[in-house]
């Protein structure tokens, strides 16, 4: 009973730690839906471009974890701009499905080709991806910190910290949460609506790549379906904590860590999915709006 | 300043505004009378650039005005307020008027705190603005939570953070009390002689004839009269409009 204890304990902490990447993921769909109401499915590009680009820099270029977590934000941020340019800005005046559905497109478009090059180019020499923090870890007691996990959420939290800052203390946020609102308030005072969406798309971009490296770091792995299953955990971490909402992102990526590992400990890995769903269900039947999600006052 | 001439707009086979020509001098207090649904709002949203015009020119300043977007048109001095209140409703009186001034910026300004000292001039000028339309005591105030008259306060605040040069409102005293729409009249009066060309549209007859030194009149999206206070409270289509008086509409 005492060591079940203390493995329980064990693996939630890590749920909650490795959690704060799946957070990650749901920020960058919170922001778009908030502003836009477009579900922007081609969010997971951006992590699985983030998670090979930090890979080539951590394993070919041999650059350190923090270059590389920049350049991997960098580039889920070009995926985010062209994102804005082909599926968004042509489409902005046709039905709100319509650049869903083109975002739909550039998902299954990006993959596969990446898919192909994955599968007959040299890629598959480099899917190891370096973990510099392997091994290393705190000891607290009997529970044990991995290192790699530690920096996941330190991360994490940093950009949870810079993107508040944005939102509430800068005139861009200011006019995000205007435009979220109402798009005509936005244009009545002069506001750049265009230039300050473009701005969303690649912060969720980056923040995206950055959410691609570290469930890559932690993985030791980059894989091309990387991108599809960062879609399913950020729509599931929305939902689960609260569609639109910052706070209901976070909440709902460290919920989903905690109750994706618990269920792999107490049932069985292959079951993890399926349980995490069923929990879904049941917060969604108790609570219609998510676990942090509130009666939509504000959007982002 | 704002030249408009056979301004049209149709939506499906009803025409709105019909082939409306207006001509407001720099400093003038001009206004737009019409009963409800006479095209009023229609011919503001095309001025602004929320409607696209079906025919016709605006000229502001020497610029064409037609196919330009609601923030480039904001961009060129031409400010206004809705006669539905809208406003984001989580955000501080101050934070409101201070997103306004967003159009003086570059890029790299919109990432600057409001705290930050290159922006002190611009809070400065935020205090400037929430002094003279009387909302310096609600400055910290959630936008939602103020009164319906202070609203309007705020829209006109929102407005000139923009650093308008003409100023188009919209009813600015729908559902104010008698005594509120006085003071507003006093506040116009004050923009107005600050250097501010005003456009304002109204239904009520009195507040119009009261402030504005010259008025035109719309009945079913035509001009059907302008001229100075006197001018129109004696013509006679004008009066008809107003009375109610049964009239064949001439639809093209």
């Amino acid at each position: 009973m005492y060591f079940f204890a203390i493995d329980l304990t064990q693996t939630t902490i890590d749920g909650l730690l490795f959690g704060s990447t799946y957070a990650l993921v749901a920020i960058g769909f919170t922001l778009i839906w908030g502003l836009l109401r477009i579900l922007n499915l081609a969010h997971g590009v951006t992590v699985m471009v983030g998670m090979f680009a930090g890979m080539l820099s951590a394993s070919v270029a041999g650059l350190p974890f923090y270059v590389g977590i920049v350049i991997a934000m960098a580039a889920g941020g070009f995926v985010g701009f062209l994102i804005d340019r082909i599926c968004y800005r042509p489409l902005r005046n046709a039905h709100e499905l319509v650049p869903m559905i083109a975002t739909l497109g550039f998902w299954i478009l990006i993959e596969e080709v990446f898919i192909k090059i994955y599968s007959h180019f040299w890629f598959r020499d480099y899917v190891a991806f370096p973990n510099p923090f392997d091994g290393m870890g705190i000891d607290i007691g009997q529970i044990r910190l991995r290192g790699d996990y530690i920096v996941t959420l330190a991360v994490a939290a940093l950009l949870v910290i810079a993107l508040y800052i944005l939102i509430y203390r800068t005139r861009l946020g200011l006019a995000m949460r205007m435009i979220a609102e109402d798009h005509d308030i936005g244009n009545l005072m002069g506001v750049p609506v265009g230039k300050v969406l473009t701005a969303a798309f690649l912060l969720s971009a980056a923040y995206g790549g950055a959410a691609g490296y570290l469930l890559g770091m932690t993985a030791n792995l980059a894989g091309p379906y990387a991108g599809s299953q960062a879609v399913v955990k950020g729509l599931f971490s929305m939902i689960l904590g609260g569609a639109g909402s910052i706070p209901g992102a976070i909440v709902g990526g460290l919920s989903l860590g905690v109750l994706e590992l618990l269920s792999s400990f107490l049932f069985s890995f292959s079951y993890r999915d399926a349980i995490a769903m069923l929990a879904l269900f049941v917060v969604l039947i108790v609570r219609p709006q998510g676990i942090a999600g509130k009666r939509l006052p504000d959007r982002i | 300043m704002l030249e408009v001439s056979g301004l049209s707009k149709s939506f499906g086979g009803l025409l709105a505004v019909d082939n409306v020509d207006l001509g407001v001098g720099k400093g003038a207090l001009f206004g737009i009378l019409g009963p409800n649904g006479s095209g009023k709002t229609t011919l503001f949203n095309m001025l602004t650039g929320f409607l696209e015009p079906s025919a016709g020119q605006i000229r502001f300043e020497g610029r064409d005005l037609v196919g330009k977007s609601p923030e480039s048109i904001v961009r060129a001095g031409v400010a206004r307020t809705f006669q539905v209140v809208r406003f984001h409703k989580e955000s501080t009186v101050r934070e409101t008027v201070w997103a306004a001034q967003s159009l003086h910026l570059g890029f790299g300004g919109m990432f600057r705190t409001m705290k930050s000292p290159s922006q002190r001039d611009l809070a400065a000028e935020v205090d400037r603005i929430l002094e003279k339309t009387w909302l310096e005591p609600h400055a910290d105030r959630l936008a939602r939570e103020l009164p319906f008259g202070l609203v309007r306060q705020l829209e006109i605040a929102r407005a000139l953070a923009t650093r308008p040069k003409i100023l188009l409102m919209d009813e600015p005293a729908s559902g104010m009390n008698p005594s509120e729409t006085r003071q507003l009249m006093d506040d116009i009066r004050r923009l107005r002689a600050d250097g501010l060309t005003i456009i304002l549209i109204e239904h009520d007859i009195e507040m119009v004839l009261g402030l504005c030194d010259r008025i035109a009149v719309l009945n079913f999206g035509r001009k059907i009269a302008e001229g100075s206070a006197d001018e129109v409270k004696n013509n006679s289509d004008v009066i008809a409009a107003y009375l109610g008086t049964k009239k064949k509409r001439a639809h093209a």
